[in-house]
């Protein structure tokens, strides 16, 4: 029995065919926009907080005055504590997750499996809409009385109880990560039926492109542990809203009393998955293009896929290494402390086929490659100092350093924000049947790659030398009064940075309207993607494919067609 | 005929896959109570009482009468209605009065002093029954939506919707199940 969706006649009003959309491809783009909008309110949030870090106690030049009257101009100390909390809920949640996971997933897996919409494509249009839900009540927590919520992304108590937290602000960030998780869910449910049920004929798994392994991957992880944040922030919600007494250690302590810590627990259950659910996609990304743009058929494509599948499920078992310095039984971390050094053997077979692909390959330096080479070296920098996180020795030293921040910055920020940046540069001409501008693309790969090596290799020296994340002014120590050079540097990059997105945002807005046709096939690839028009039409396919061939057949000498490289559809050439 | 293609259908797989995270959910419930359990010297901690079981077994009754009637729903849909009426009205009342019992529970352990700000033995017994009470009012729904079977009893669909509303009562009976013995009798 096959499963394809039939053809039906495409929207015609404004709102069934942009905002009430059921296709596939529309909601993706639904998300791109959300995600962007909420990058750029991320971003600006990191400009306030590195400015704090640079200037203590100096005003923020222009929206400063608009934004903090009462101060001047200078970020007040609680809105610090805000500033650094929803910087990490909005980058995690709000912006890598609906590029990476909503536009990408969204967009590219019926296209690249060969199918004409999701499963579910309902559901799907609901996800967007609940997410949209869920943003605008984080947004609204910052007006309510006593602020957004500021117990950093993770929330612990007791930080993020009444006790630490009075005011609505925290309330509904939790009401917000649940609306969210509920949304994300149902996505992660549509894509895991989908690429088992919708595949095209002939395509079985390992045919099908590494992004979609990556896509995939991601969707089970999130269904699998989003419902236990869920679970957490319920609880959370309940020692808030009606006063029940689960993290609240020593409330009443002949009788029962709370524990700040299990909420660490049932937090990193999921959140350690959560850094693989954020990076997975642009593994499989890059794991594509490296091999799209040298040229040559992926290097150990079938190690790269179960190297993956192992990394999934060896993330589920090493969430206590987060929680080294909670008085964890020595027998625990050192357990947990194992398990982690072993996802290091998966890992580096995913880097070693990355490398190998390369090798003795024919590269064309367009801009997606850029930035995949670029994940290739900072998502390489972040492994390899995670290794100091995940050994306990050096981690009781380096917790809640600014070693972590940069750390976690090189491997979740900098390797899925250039992940994210390689797929839209290109897949844009397929969304939008147009190309984006190639130079405008190299300057701002270059101004964002030295940006973002001096903001998080800054980071990692000062965290080296002592100094702790979330503090409001940390040159009130005075060992720490001569990291100001150093943190003055960090902010320079992070400005450098920031101003390197606006040729991305001008080439992605002009592009859109004014920018090259695109061809049907503008990079030269053989995925199903590419056998069809730009923009692809209503239900994709005309006709449902048939895959005779893998997705990098690049270089086969024995092709006489012209082409270097044979499209799925095609019979191998041998 | 694919053979790259599952014989299960899409909307049993998906269902599968909401089933997982269900069960994750609760599963995270569960810890966070063993994890409270465990910590204290003895439990109930010193100074409480054991909830009363009168409540708690009505309740299961209830939960495990409804998975039965509603089971017998399910073989008789098809073939004959005026039974099969009779089982899904059986089987609604019986949630309703599950959620009617709960909330005699809430209110008893409420006047005994076991209110939910008293610390985390009566925190974990309201809050658990909360959210599975929750759940059980999306079931009851769920059975609602199953009212027009006597038209649509050949329609796929429509099997999917009662095959997928069972599964969900019934994985809530074995979750209040296991509540039942960890929160109650042991």
């Amino acid at each position: 029995m096959t499963y394809a969706h039939g053809k039906h006649a495409a929207p015609t009003t404004f709102l069934s065919k942009y905002v009430f959309s059921y296709d596939h491809k529309v909601i993706g783009k639904q998300f791109l926009w959300y995600g962007i909008f909420f990058l750029g309110v991320g971003g600006m949030m990191a400009l306030l907080i590195r400015w704090t870090l640079a200037f203590p106690g100096e005003a923020f030049p222009v929206l400063g005055p608009l934004l903090f009257p009462h101060t001047n101009g200078i970020v007040p100390p609680d809105t610090y504590s805000m500033l650094f909390t929803l910087h990490g809920t909005i980058m995690i949640f709000f912006a890598i997750t609906p590029i990476l996971i909503g536009a990408f997933g969204n967009f590219c897996i019926p296209l690249m499996i060969g199918a004409r919409d999701m499963a579910f494509p309902l559901f799907n249009m609901l996800s967007f809409h609940i997410a949209v839900l869920s943003g605008a009540i984080l947004l609204g927590s910052l007006f309510t009385p006593l602020g957004g919520a500021a117990g950093g992304w993770t929330s612990y108590p007791t930080l993020s109880t009444l006790v630490g937290s009075p005011g609505a602000g925290q309330t509904l960030w939790c009401l917000s990560i649940f609306v969210l998780g509920v949304s994300s869910t149902m996505g992660a449910v549509n894509y895991i039926t989908t690429v088992i049920c919708f595949r095209a004929p002939g395509m079985g798994y390992f045919d099908m492109p590494l992004t979609i392994w990556g896509l995939w991957l991601t969707a089970i992880l999130n269904a699998i542990f989003l419902p236990v944040l869920g679970a957490g922030v319920i609880l959370l919600t309940f020692d808030r809203v009606f006063g029940t007494t689960f993290f609240l250690a020593g409330a009443a302590a002949t009788s029962g009393s709370g524990d700040p810590i299990l909420f660490q627990h049932v937090f990193w259950i999921f959140g350690h998955p959560e850094v693989y659910i954020l990076i997975l996609p642009a593994w499989g990304m890059v794991s594509d293009f490296l091999s799209f743009f040298a040229r040559k058929p992926a290097f150990g494509a079938k190690a790269t896929a179960l190297s993956m599948t192992t990394i999934t499920i060896l993330s589920t078992l090493v969430y206590g290494h987060h929680m080294f310095t909670t008085q964890m039984s020595p027998l625990l971390t050192q357990t947990f402390m194992t398990l982690t050094m072993t996802i290091s053997i998966p890992s580096a077979i995913l880097f070693a086929n990355w490398l190998g692909t390369l090798y003795k390959g024919s590269i064309r330096f367009h801009s997606p490659m850029l930035f995949s080479m670029g994940v290739v070296f900072v998502f390489g920098l972040g492994g390899l100092t995670g290794l100091y996180l995940g050994t306990v020795s050096t981690d009781l030293y380096l917790h809640d350093t600014y070693f972590v921040v940069g750390h976690f910055h090189y491997t979740m920020a900098a390797s899925v924000l250039l992940g994210g940046y390689a797929g839209t540069y290109y897949w844009f001409p397929k969304m939008f049947g147009r190309m984006m501008d190639e130079t405008l693309a190299k300057i701002h790969f270059w101004i964002t790659m030295i940006g973002l090596n001096g903001v998080f290799m800054g980071m990692m020296v000062v965290g080296f030398a002592g100094m702790h994340r979330r503090l409001y002014n940390p040159f009130v120590y005075e060992y720490l009064e001569r990291l100001i050079p150093m943190n003055k540097f960090i902010t320079y990059s992070a400005l450098l940075m920031g101003v390197g997105q606006l040729p991305f945002v001008w080439n992605f807005v002009y592009s859109l309207y004014k920018g090259k046709k695109a061809t049907a096939n503008p990079w030269e690839v053989g995925t199903l993607e590419w056998t069809i028009p730009s923009p692809p039409i209503h239900y994709n396919f005309e006709e449902i494919p048939t895959v005779k061939c893998g997705p990098h057949e690049f270089g086969n000498p024995k092709l006489t067609n012209g082409r270097d490289f044979q499209y799925q559809t095609e019979e191998l050439v041998k | 005929m694919n053979p790259n293609q599952t014989m299960k259908h899409p909307k049993e797989i998906a269902f599968t896959i909401l089933m997982v995270s269900w069960v994750m959910l609760f599963a995270a419930l569960f810890l966070s109570y063993a994890l409270l359990r465990f910590k204290e010297p003895q439990w109930p901690p010193m100074g409480f009482e054991t909830v009363s079981l009168f409540w708690p077994t009505i309740s299961t009754a209830q939960v495990v009468l409804s998975s039965y009637t509603l089971y017998l729903f399910s073989q008789n849909f098809k073939t004959n209605v005026e039974k099969a009426k009779k089982y899904l009205y059986s089987t609604i009342f019986l949630g309703v009065g599950f959620l009617v019992s709960q909330k005699m529970l809430w209110n008893e352990m409420n006047s005994t002093g076991l209110d939910v700000g008293s610390g985390t033995f009566a925190s974990i017994i309201q809050a658990f029954s909360w959210v599975h009470a929750a759940h059980i009012l999306m079931g009851v729904i769920g059975q609602m939506w199953l009212f027009s079977f006597a038209k649509k009893a050949d329609d796929v669909d429509f099997n999917f919707r009662v095959l997928h509303v069972s599964k969900f009562w019934h994985f809530l009976d074995i979750v209040w199940l296991l509540m039942f013995v960890t929160m109650f009798l042991i």
